[in-house]
């Protein structure tokens, strides 16, 4: 698999032995040459990717850590389950309608053979399937979630997702065409709209709490220099996460620029040329040139923002701390606080598996999409 | 629409009264993009009492510079700032070391297990940093090392990013230069310190530039790891100004750490902006 | 175990050691308070000379080291961090061969997190402030040392305590710490806008309603006679809300608590969480959070703030109205209103030398005798029999107008998980006035969420 990638014809090839020394000596210099890099890499990147599905099965406290209880399956019974639970087809019907929707382009492409990697689309199919009948589950009639605020930190987070990835996708491939043209002042504007992305999170709260506060932030007296309300976007548990989309927008979209700038470039120019040629209009262009050429491109930003977005934290924790209303709460700050409000870090590791493991599917797909090009 | 009725009214000025009137709305578009900049910078040069009034300005109000000479004197600013530099500088340069010698020998040196290993350390880079925080937070509880300069490096250089990004890189370079090195009896060691190495400064720029930023704005993992304020870093310790209660009348003294905070980034932006761009488009698979 | 954990993390940040050893040492030379990154090891160098015994001390109530520099006079504080600094101050300037080194001093919200962290590395600090609602939580994992005895042979006087102070301090018939005081929520009082209103008595003094109906009927009389809003808090950031319902309960004879379990779904909570919601609707703006409420009451537009004891002689100092500290009134007959308690603890720590532990010992025996400096220089009422009767105290602004709530405080309930269950109980009290949240459904959930974090 990925061994393609880097193993090209560049590389060193074995060479034929000449006796055992030369290739001890060769395994010598070689693991002498990772030793280093490797023993960090396993100790503090592995190691903890084992240690938390372990942990996931005890009952550990922050205050004592040595105290250890095995719990089997409590922490996720908790996340998971909860009193009265019901499986009813009503359920989130419009997500799993969604999910399921989603299956028929596989299923068509199955069909009529299209399907590039058939084993991969079966397994999609799989696990939207699974999803779609498991989300049929919820506490009926006088029941609740064990850990309510498990999902609603959850549902939060895939909300940011949702809202986040379009407008900020979107948004950086339109600067990237507006930008993408030679010129010193292209550049510096260039510059302008990258340079939030070089912030950290602490200064872009900073900024945005004080912008968007109704009585003090530019934002507001804009809103009443043309006869509006001041709205206090932070305190509204409706306008809260959109606001915190916007400042998340300002923030890191220079980065999606910067990637569809570089597919930008990758297009053959004699492709545009040749749409000229045919009188073809701007939109046309963009259709028929333009956004095929970029589909790589966008497949990569969409799923590094999807993945992005789910990390989501300091944003809300420093600006709202998940307020209003639990409104902007997401799964991380749900994680922080299990483990340093409740003490309870057994808990706080099982849910960052069940993060894990939504966010690697995510990753999966980016690795695919930047192998496919070398 | 336009362009239509631009090519059947053949006009010499058209097109460039048009790219003229797009850079013009552009340019008005990234002038408000930049404003809530201004606007920190703006706040940060005003007085604290002239900002009870008024916040709304893009000049400083009653111009002053005592609110970053407060910044510089007293509290923990210029600590955190200490902290920043030095976790963030040695992160950077053991990544760059540490991810060129891997980098090197998984291109050019063929050892058994390389065929097993690298792939482990590929899968690495799916790993989503921030749902691993537990467990690490575990780990150096045990061993009594929170609140460290090591605790919030170590993490970070664990990263498998650097490794790939070296590795394509001196995948690259031609064989030839490499075997003339080796011919003249130099050691592996030497070959990669005087010739690999200077082969790779424009990837090693690109990745130390990127991982510089990245970990200047680390936020969960210091949050847990270094609680003492002592420990804090810079963009911890800005966090942790915030939602104080005294905020309201301090405005511009918090803005000024916010200054202080970004300024040295914003610097390394613009001397190194080309690096950093093209260190995101290798880091993300993008090119 | 641990041990060899340890040294293997040390051999592999040998390098980076060995690197920052330069860089610390330039970090202690800058900021001699600040140690070189490595709490296990640090200062052995510097104090040794004149045998200093240093101990650590964990508070949050913020950092002032600007304003407090080498300010001994506790006097000249003007808030609770610089009381606190400069106590700490005065005691390490003492010729008692203690040194006293703060660790952090946050704003409390972080506060315990990093407490926490501490345990869980087993490098608890020496000292350490706590609210008398966490003590279950540390006491119950046997993580605090008792201080009857000891604090009794060097001079403190458990009798001296009033009775709601030292049951804050008390658990299982043993004293866990030395109270510094007793804190409570108030009403601020911009005495004026009463006046304007028609609303003072005889004497000049704002009458307060002793029932529902004449509070709201005060409140509609204050803005149709002044325009300004009535009622003021914090709505939704530190949970300031939960504390007048709590107050409100215990106003009508209910509770909030059995001890082990919460219950706020109940007759009285549902009173009182209707009342709060009026007074969102028609007489505030919860909009406000803490910030914005208090400079809305120091601008002089508002005629009651709600918050609390530690503020009383910030407010005395910066309104430019009549202004005036008065109990929360007793709208349901009782009194009732929250508290709660600053304590200094002594977590327990094998490896603290008993030289430590005497100098720990002396420094909470020292805050002891410091507790009205305490009182006096920032709101907070005093847990001492004496310094309630001293002259010093009751000369100190306002006091005597809040005396109620010295007598008959109650504290909020000392249950383990408690800080987990009073957050739930905030958020959805909260979401009826910021989100429209059904009232009943708040305080069924409520319920079910506490009794979740208290049984977790």
């Amino acid at each position: 698999m990925s061994e393609k990638t880097i193993f090209s014809e560049r590389m060193a090839t074995v060479p034929a032995r000449k006796g055992f020394v030369k290739s001890l000596k060769k395994d010598l210099a070689g693991w002498g040459f990772i030793g280093p890099f490797m023993l960090i890499y396993l100790v503090f990147l592995v190691w903890p990717i084992l240690q938390a599905i372990g942990l996931g099965f005890f009952k550990i406290d922050l205050l004592v850590i040595a105290d250890r209880t095995f719990v089997g399956l409590d922490n996720y019974f908790r996340m998971f389950w909860g009193e009265n639970m019901q499986w009813t087809v009503v359920n989130m019907w419009e997500w799993r309608l969604v999910g399921l929707l989603l299956l028929v382009p596989v299923y068509r492409a199955w069909r009529k053979k299209t399907l590039s990697n058939l084993e991969g689309g079966v397994y999609a199919a799989l696990l939207v399937l699974v999803f779609a009948v498991l989300m049929g589950l919820a506490p009926g009639e006088g029941g609740r979630w064990n850990d309510s605020l498990f999902w609603l930190s959850f549902g939060n987070t895939v909300l940011f997702v949702v809202l986040s990835t379009p407008v900020i996708v979107g948004m950086g491939l339109l600067l990237a065409m507006a930008l993408n043209r030679p010129g010193r002042w292209t550049g510096v504007l260039r510059t302008v709209f990258f340079a939030p992305y070089v912030l950290s999170v602490s200064v872009l709260t900073l900024i945005w709490a004080f912008l968007l506060n109704p009585q003090l932030g530019l934002i507001g007296s804009f809103l009443e220099l043309i006869g509006l309300e001041p709205v206090s976007f932070l305190t509204s548990p409706t306008l809260a996460m959109p606001a915190i989309v916007v400042a998340t927008l300002w923030w890191t979209v220079g980065f999606n620029v910067v990637l569809y700038l570089a597919g930008l470039q990758d297009i053959d120019k004699s492709l545009y040329e040749a749409a000229e040629i045919d009188g073809a209009s701007y939109w046309q262009r963009f259709r028929d040139v333009t956004w095929p050429g970029l589909r790589r491109t966008t497949l990569l930003v969409m799923v590094l923002q999807i993945i992005a977005s789910f990390q989501i934290f300091g944003q809300v924790f420093i600006m709202t701390r998940g307020g209003p209303n639990g409104a902007t709460r997401v799964s991380i700050q749900h994680i922080y606080e299990s483990a340093f409000r409740d003490f309870n870090l057994g808990y706080a590791s099982a849910m960052s598996v069940f993060l894990f493991l939504v966010m690697i599917v995510f990753s999966v797909l980016q690795f695919r999409f930047s192998k496919d090009e070398t | 629409m336009s362009q239509v009725t631009a090519k059947q009214t053949p006009f010499l000025l058209k097109p460039r009264v048009k790219q003229t009137l797009f850079l013009s709305l552009l340019s008005v578009f990234a002038a408000i993009w930049i404003l809530p900049l201004i606007w920190m910078f703006s706040l940060a040069f005003s007085s604290n009492e002239a900002l009870q009034l008024n916040t709304n300005s893009l000049t400083p109000i009653d111009p002053t510079v005592s609110n970053l000479v407060g910044v510089i004197q007293g509290g923990l600013t210029p600590r955190w700032m200490l902290n920043s530099v030095i976790v963030t500088g040695f992160t950077t340069l053991f990544t760059l070391v540490l991810s060129a010698m891997a980098g090197y020998a998984f291109a050019r040196i063929p050892f058994r297990g390389k065929k097993i290993i690298y792939p482990l350390v590929l899968a690495g880079l799916m790993v989503p940093r921030e749902a691993m925080f537990i467990p690490l937070f575990l780990m150096f509880a045990e061993a009594d090392y929170h609140n460290t300069y090591e605790a919030l490096m170590l993490p970070r250089i664990a990263a498998p990013l650097g490794v790939f990004i070296m590795t394509q890189f001196m995948a690259a370079i031609p064989m030839e230069i490499e075997e003339a090195s080796r011919v003249d009896g130099a050691s592996r060691w030497r070959t990669f310190w005087s010739v690999m190495m200077p082969m790779s400064v424009p990837a090693m720029t690109a990745l130390g530039i990127f991982t510089y930023i990245l970990t200047w704005n680390d936020f969960l993992w210091p949050l847990v790891s270094a609680t003492q304020r002592e420990m804090f870093t810079i963009t911890t310790g800005l966090a942790s100004l915030q939602g104080n209660f005294a905020q309201a009348t301090e405005l511009g003294s918090l803005m000024a750490r916010g200054v202080v905070a970004s300024l040295p980034l914003l610097i390394l932006f613009f001397i190194f902006q080309k690096q950093l761009v093209r260190g995101i488009s290798i880091g993300s698979g993008g090119k | 175990m641990l041990e060899t954990k340890k040294k293997m993390l040390q051999l592999l940040a040998v390098g980076a050691v060995s690197a920052l050893v330069l860089s610390g040492c330039a970090a202690a030379d800058e900021d001699n308070s600040a140690d070189s990154g490595d709490t296990s090891s640090e200062s052995s160098g510097d104090t040794a000379s004149n045998e200093e015994v240093t101990i650590e001390l964990a508070r949050f109530f913020g950092d002032c080291d600007d304003t407090t520099e080498g300010v001994t006079d506790v006097s000249q504080a003007t808030s609770e961090c610089e009381v606190i600094q400069i106590l700490t101050n005065a005691f390490n300037e003492e010729d008692n061969g203690y040194t006293v080194e703060k660790l952090g001093g946050q704003a409390w919200g972080d506060y315990y997190t990093q407490l926490g962290t501490t345990f869980s590395g087993g490098n608890p600090p020496d000292v350490a402030v706590m609210h008398q609602h966490r003590l279950p939580d540390y006491v119950g994992r046997g993580l605090l040392t008792p201080v009857s005895e000891p604090l009794s042979s060097i001079g403190v006087d458990w009798n001296d305590y009033t009775a709601p102070a030292l049951g804050a301090a008390t658990y299982e018939g043993e004293y866990y710490g030395v109270p510094f005081d007793i804190h409570g929520s108030l009403w601020h009082v911009n005495v004026d806008i009463y006046e304007e209103a028609g609303l003072t008595d005889a004497d000049g003094n704002p009458i307060m309603a002793s029932s529902a109906e004449e509070l709201l009927e005060q409140c509609q009389t204050v803005q149709a006679e002044t325009g300004k809003q009535f009622f003021g808090h914090d709505w939704f950031e530190f949970g300031v809300g939960a504390r007048l319902f709590l107050g409100l309960v215990w106003q009508q004879g209910g509770e909030l608590s059995d001890g082990t379990t919460a219950n706020p779904d109940s007759p009285e909570g549902a009173e009182a969480l209707s009342l709060l919601n009026q007074l969102a609707s028609d007489c505030s703006n919860p909009e406000q959070g803490y910030t914005d409420s208090q400079a809305s009451f120091l601008a002089g537009d508002v005629a009651v703030l709600h918050n609390g004891t530690w503020i009383v002689d910030q407010y005395d100092r910066e309104s430019n109205f009549t202004y005036m500290a008065t109990d929360i009134p007793s709208i349901y007959g009782d009194f009732g209103s929250w508290g709660d308690s600053h304590m200094w603890v002594m977590p327990t720590d094998s490896s603290r030398s008993a030289a430590e532990e005497e100098a720990s010992l002396a420094f909470m025996a020292y805050l002891y005798e410091n507790v009205g400096n305490w009182a006096i220089g920032t709101g907070h009422i005093a847990p001492r029999q004496s310094i309630i009767e001293s002259a010093s105290y009751s000369d100190a602004p306002q006091r005597d107008n809040y005396a109620g709530t010295a007598d008959k405080a109650r504290m909020v309930p000392a249950v383990p998980g408690w800080a987990g269950a009073w957050d739930a109980l905030s958020e959805e009290l909260n979401a009826t006035w910021v989100a429209g949240k059904d009232q009943a459904q708040a305080l069924a959930d409520a319920e079910s969420r506490m009794n979740d974090a208290l049984a977790n």
